[in-house]
């Protein structure tokens, strides 16, 4: 036999691998590497670099791996690349990152990781890491010092400040911070004078954190992913978990196994449809008639839960009409493709194996209607009675590992820390917290009106700096970008970007590695590079998609010369004049302490900070947890259930004493009350069906009391476990809780701190503590959910076309929005625009939406320089339908022109497949490098670049932003594609 | 004739299906001996001392994680 | 006795490459050298499945029996290794496996091939164990350490299964019969024996 056989000259190539490759006909976009090792032998001599040794503390050649020296320590710390936060145990050697080990302890994760997890020891070792402050000096970039760059931005900062007003400089944040960076983040530009700032989620979820928010109560992921085993069917609509969230698909393989029904619903054939029961292929953005489709069989079989909508829910008959009306089987086929009997046979699915659940991400949150969209899938949830119930909910899928925690406590720019906004009473709480005088933050800002408006969203800036000065909602034109954290190569219109890089008179980035953004513009200076540490050479918490809250230990020390950013807020802060304010010293008293790092550097203590955070986030319950216990639950997380994240027994932590008896695994929040209240957190939002202090509860009183006459309060009977009031409620405050009686209950100075208060700015929690511990009612009240959101474009969510859409005989049916003239700061075109494009389809017929590779995250620039990471992914490629690439004459892994209507073109590798349905196309927005064919490789500082550069799908993407929270349309615009 | 079988097999399943071929005969007929360095073996590791039960244990104890049935199936789940 | 295996469960793998970077993290492999890789079929279609694949550590290795310098060796627990010291880079490994599992660092700069690596079920080599000579010709030692190997501990759906062949077997066993349906082990009968399949309850 062939396998037997010793002799070369008769060994065939037989190999079992070969073979599938011959089978398979195409080549996948792992192509390369299945090259390497399997076709035609050569590629298995990989012609590169020796076996390499990064454990640089221990060199010698031979001894064993463990020096005697040596001392070991194991650190846990969170994976950085996706909000599923998988824990990771860290082993360290003399201050060297030697081994990475999986925590099976984990609830979350099981010890399970996907490529990005399984790499992240890399990160500390960084060889493509930015290593010191750098600036741009006659178009090259020089090594400067610390104490020079910080000198000279603050004095060009001061001086913008003082030519052009706090509002000529963007801050654009970051969903990589932890909560206690990105809180203070928001504090160092409140304390700058500006609400310019923002971060990813602007550009993620920010059309579902307005949306969910508005329906029911909180913007955030009702259950988790843990919970999904509960689920007996999950429908994912917009959402490739296996790519975007590799690790949940633990969780719903195994809830498949156990018979759960899996749905996926979505224009690509996604890994994660490989793994459904159900596949629906929808045209891009065409959401709403499908989600109204089901609906319609669900009114028309009468499958919604009559008596929850009674109770629970407000506007349902609303929804019906307009379902009724315009979303019959025919109408919706035409819009989004579907034909009848695969959308009933969906709703029947999702009705029949209650509790269901709904995922998303998104694909339903970046269009220029995200917040109809979503708001559409929480009325499908809402008509099926699936929210607030185990198994059941929304379950929104956040992107970077702390962008729900940097929603709820960070770099809004329309919203101080917890969602509090930015009206007088909300500045008059923070500046309380921050034991700061009012007045003064009041001075900082240009006026007090510019202190209580929105600023400009991190999608947009762009316009602040390019549109004409008299169409703008503020004083001067944006002079200065600030990058800290934060990609430009995810944001839209490309070309506009570069040349609003190129017209600011300062440019700052701060970040872990140069990022795109060094070398995207062409300038000859005017540009600073300052290196930020990562989340593994700092400590803080950070918060999961399931708002669960983590402690990162401080794996290793900051590498090469960078500093942790809340360092360098604080240097700035101290540079600026306003140290003292910045960490709340005043009357003897000072919130957060700064210690001097052996580097020579100043830091505020985390854990003070975290501190100050849980003193004033009441609103979302950021309050009970506290670093302590955050740390226990991080050392005992084998204490935690994993289907109901709960620990039931006695569990006491060794360090600190604390029992761990009722917590739920990271204290979800809410977790309202004071730590010693010893609120469990919530596992599952509205869920009426627990006692509030065991992590229940009911829909948001936050809208009124009452709409066209009708009540908004929760019906008789509809309230949470053991509540004493039974009824209705609304949010308690100092008047109510007089007129129940219950003020007696507060101490006296829970009663002075309440006085005049509601539990959101009680600092004392007394109100909270006494409705929830005493008569287990919920503080914010017990109201409906709206269907219907009376405050928004749309009250009843509608279908309209994308501004540049395939079909000019659906826009004329389905138009956008009117321009609206000032939103958020700037001019927004809708129909105008929409109107001029109305035919542009003839010359840019294929749709060109994008999405996410497991292998990088967000704009990618840390993890394309990654090299086990890049070695996975080497080149930016389209998906093309086999169809369209013939009429094209393109050939599979060829490079290919994708011209959009903005006249930018990018050069990437065709990729055909039929993952994508003909008319669409489909490109990762992970790459950047390029700029429309040529390798920007020279312009990064040296041997800073990304090992893998590409060109960025974006740098092709048109205008469209949504038309309540300025979310960008990535997921539907149009392209041609030719051979290049 | 094997490789013709085996790419059948792949094309027509949707499951991969290579355990249909298990009639192959893969014994390898050719009698070796090992000729490099001498290893150590995994249980006369420091840890364990030679005790082969205790390595296998603590194997067995490991292997555990890898089935997350023992810490989700609703069986065991605690309420 | 343990007797050490793999199992990919194609049901559940979802080619993250979890795995491949496992890998790669733990032994600190080089670019260009795959101990671990995905292998897809119907990519992008319908019955799209994936199956992580690395050295088999087959029954009757066919690495071994065509290896002209002899390095390779079986350790008690079914474990195939090989003498970096001996071996010579002929290649003939690499042609004789089914599983395309041999791999070849280039050593100079003129394309001569290295020395055969391959996945070693994160077992070391024939050198003292934990050593630097260990580390840097194999890759650590985990099996020693009473671990199994990082490719199947990262494993982010728990597809990829690794360790004793009757543990493994049992925990792939329960999954099928949740799911009331047969799967195949990728590789098993051609890596092991057709008798172990069929035991660990899987239509063949
Ligand atoms: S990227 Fe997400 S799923 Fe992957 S290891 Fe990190 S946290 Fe887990
Ligand atoms: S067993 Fe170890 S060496 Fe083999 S593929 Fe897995 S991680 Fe790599
Ligand atoms: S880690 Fe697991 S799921 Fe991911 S590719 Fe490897 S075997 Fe498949």
């Amino acid at each position: 036999m062939l396998l037997t056989k010793k002799s070369a000259g008769q060994v065939q190539k037989s190999t079992f691998a070969s073979t599938i490759n011959r089978a398979v006909g195409t080549v996948d976009r792992r192509a390369f590497l299945k090259r390497s090792g399997m076709v035609a032998g050569a590629g298995a001599f990989a012609s590169q670099l020796p076996f390499s040794m990064m454990q640089k503390a221990n060199a010698a050649s031979s001894g064993p791996m463990v020096a005697a020296d040596g001392k070991m320590e194991i650190k846990r710390t969170v994976c950085t690349h996706c909000s599923v936060g998988c824990a990771v145990d860290a082993v360290v050697q003399n201050g060297v990152w030697v081994r990475q080990e999986p925590v099976f302890d984990s609830p979350l994760n099981l010890g399970a990781h996907c490529a990005k997890g399984a790499s992240v020891r890399e990160h500390g070792h960084g060889e493509h890491r930015l290593k010191y402050p750098m600036k741009l000096v006659n178009g090259k970039y020089q090594r400067i010092s610390w104490d020079q760059a910080m000198s000279e931005l603050t004095e060009k900062f001061l001086a913008l400040r003082k030519s052009s007003g706090p509002d000529s400089v963007y801050w654009v944040g970051s969903s990589k911070h932890n909560n206690e960076q990105a809180y203070l983040m928001r504090k160092f530009v409140s304390m700058f004078g500006t609400n310019n700032t923002d971060h990813q989620a602007r550009i993620c979820h920010s059309t579902t954190v307005a949306g969910v928010a508005n329906t029911w109560g909180y913007g955030a992921m009702t259950n988790s992913y843990n919970d999904m085993q509960n689920a007996k069917c999950a429908m994912y609509i917009g959402s490739n978990a296996a790519e975007a969230h590799p690790v949940s698909m633990l969780h719903m393989l195994h809830a498949k196994e156990t018979g759960a029904k899996m749905i996926v619903v979505d224009p690509r054939f996604t890994r994660t449809a490989a793994k459904a029961d159900q596949f629906v292929r929808i045209r891009s953005g065409s959401d709403i008639p499908f989600l109204f489709g089901m609906l319609y069989h669900i009114f028309n079989n009468g499958w919604e839960d009559k008596k929850y909508l009674n109770d629970r829910v407000f506007g349902m008959d609303k929804i019906r009409d307009e379902v009724m009306k315009k979303w019959n089987p025919k109408a919706v086929e035409e819009a989004c493709g579907v034909p009848e009997a695969e959308v009933y046979k969906v709703a029947e699915t999702m009705a029949m194996n209650r509790p269901s659940t709904v995922v998303w991400c998104m694909g339903q949150t970046q269009h220029t209607i995200g917040n109809a969209m979503v708001r559409a899938s929480c009325i499908l949830q809402l008509a099926l009675g699936n929210v607030g119930v185990s198994g059941g909910g929304t379950n929104i899928f956040r992107g970077h590992d702390n962008v729900q925690g940097a929603t709820d406590v960070g770099p809004n720019p329309d919203s101080l820390p917890g969602y509090y906004g930015l009206a007088e009473g909300s500045w008059k709480h923070w500046a309380k917290v921050w034991n700061v005088d009012y007045d003064w933050i009041k001075g900082q800002y240009a006026s007090k009106a510019m202190m209580e408006k929105p600023g400009m969203t991190v999608s947009r800036w762009i316009d602040g700096v390019l549109e004409k000065n008299e169409l703008i909602d503020q004083d001067s034109n944006l002079k200065a970008i600030v990058y800290w954290g934060h990609a430009p190569n995810s944001q839209t219109r490309g070309l506009e970007m570069k040349k609003a890089m190129e017209t600011v008179e300062l440019m700052v980035i701060i970040d872990p590695y140069p990022t795109a953004s060094a070398a995207m513009p062409d300038r000859k200076d005017g540009v600073y590079l300052l290196p930020a540490a990562t989340q593994f050479e700092c400590a803080g918490s950070c918060t999961a998609s399931n708002r669960s809250i983590q402690w990162r230990e401080k794996v290793i020390e900051p590498l090469f010369e960078s500093r942790p950013d809340h360092a360098i807020m604080y240097d700035f802060a101290k540079r600026m004049g306003f140290a003292d304010q910045f960490v709340g010293k005043r009357d003897g008293k000072q919130n957060i302490a700064v210690v001097k790092v052996a580097a020579g550097y100043e830091e505020p203590v985390v854990e003070d900070v975290l501190r100050e955070i849980n003193k004033g986030t009441w609103t979302i319950g950021y309050t009970g947890q506290s670093p302590e216990r955050l740390k226990a639950h991080m050392r005992n997380m084998d204490a935690f259930d994993v289907r109901t994240l709960r620990c039931t027994k006695d569990v006491i932590d060794k360090e600190t004493g604390y029992n761990m008896n009722g917590d739920y695994f990271g204290l979800p929040w809410p977790c309202y009350g004071t730590p010693e209240m010893k609120h469990p957190g919530s596992p599952n939002l509205y869920d009426t069906s627990k006692h509030v202090m065991e992590g229940g509860g009911n829909f948001r009183a936050n809208f009124g009391v009452e709409r066209d006459g009708v009540s908004l309060l929760a019906e008789d009977g509809s309230h949470s476990l053991g509540a004493d009031i039974t009824t209705g409620y609304p949010e308690f405050d100092h008047v109510l809780m007089k007129k129940l009686g219950w003020w007696a209950e507060l101490t006296e100075a829970e009663q002075k701190a309440a006085e005049g208060k509601n539990w959101k700015t009680d600092l004392s929690g007394g109100i909270i503590r006494v409705a929830m511990k005493n008569h287990g009612c919920h503080p914010f009240g017990n109201a409906k959910a709206r269907a219907v959101v009376w405050n928004f474009p749309d009250p009843v969510p509608i279908h309209r076309e994308p501004i540049y859409s395939p079909r000019p005989d659906l826009v004329a049916k389905y138009p956008s929005h009117d321009d609206r003239k000032a939103f958020w700061r700037l001019p927004t075109l809708y129909k105008s625009v929409q109107e001029k494009n109305k035919d542009i389809s003839k010359q840019f017929p294929l749709i060109l939406t994008s999405g996410r590779l497991v292998e990088y995250e967000g704009g990618g620039d840390e993890t394309r320089s990654n090299p086990w990471l890049a070695e996975l992914q080497q080149e930016n490629f389209v998906e093309i339908n086999p169809k369209d690439a013939e009429s094209r004459g393109i050939k599979n892994n060829q490079f290919v022109w994708v011209q959009s209507p903005t006249g930018a073109k990018i050069k990437v590798k065709s990729q055909i497949t039929e993952r994508v349905a003909s008319g669409t196309t489909f490109i990762p927005f992970h790459f950047a490098g390029w700029w429309q064919g040529a390798d920007l490789l020279d312009k990064y500082p040296n041997g800073a670049a990304p090992i893998v550069r590409g060109e960025a799908v974006n740098t092709a993407t048109t205008y469209g932003y949504d038309s309540v929270t300025m979310m960008q349309e990535t997921k539907t615009t149009l392209c041609q594609v030719v051979a290049a | 004739m094997i490789r013709r079988k085996l790419a059948v097999t792949l094309i027509g399943c949707a499951v991969f299906a290579l355990a249909g071929c298990g009639e192959i005969d893969q014994k390898a007929k050719v009698e070796k001996v090992y000729a490099g360095k001498k290893d150590t073996r995994a249980a006369e590791d420091a840890r364990f001392g030679g005790d082969r039960k205790k390595w296998e244990t603590t194997l067995a104890e490991r292997s555990k994680a890898q089935n997350e049935y023992l810490r989700t199936d609703p069986r065991t789940e605690t309420k | 006795m343990a007797r050490m295996k793999f199992i990919c469960d194609a049901e559940r793998c979802i080619e993250c490459n979890g795995c491949a970077t496992a890998c790669k993290n733990e032994h600190e492999v080089p670019w260009g050298v795959n101990r671990r890789r995905l292998i897809t079929v119907n990519d992008g279609k319908p019955g799209e499945r994936s199956m992580s694949v690395a050295c088999m550590h087959c029954s009757d290795a066919p690495c071994m029996a065509v290896c002209p310098v002899d390095c390779f060796y079986k350790t008690e627990e079914g474990v195939v290794l090989h003498d970096k010291d001996l071996c010579i880079g002929c290649g003939y490994c690499f042609y004789a496996c089914p599983f395309g599992a041999p791999q070849f660092p280039q050593a100079g700069a003129f394309g001569l091939r290295g020395k055969m690596d391959k996945c070693t079920f994160c077992a070391g080599g024939p050198e003292e164990n934990h050593s630097k000579a260990e580390f840097t010709k194999y890759g650590r030692n985990r099996i020693a350490e009473g671990k199994l190997p990082a490719c199947a501990e990262m494993c982010s759906t728990k597809a990829l299964l690794a360790g004793d062949g009757a543990v493994i077997e049992s925990i792939y066993k329960t999954r099928v019969q949740r799911r009331g349906k047969g799967d195949e082990i990728w590789g098993w009968a051609m890596a092991y024996k057709r008798g172990d399949a069929v035991a660990a309850g899987v239509k063949s």
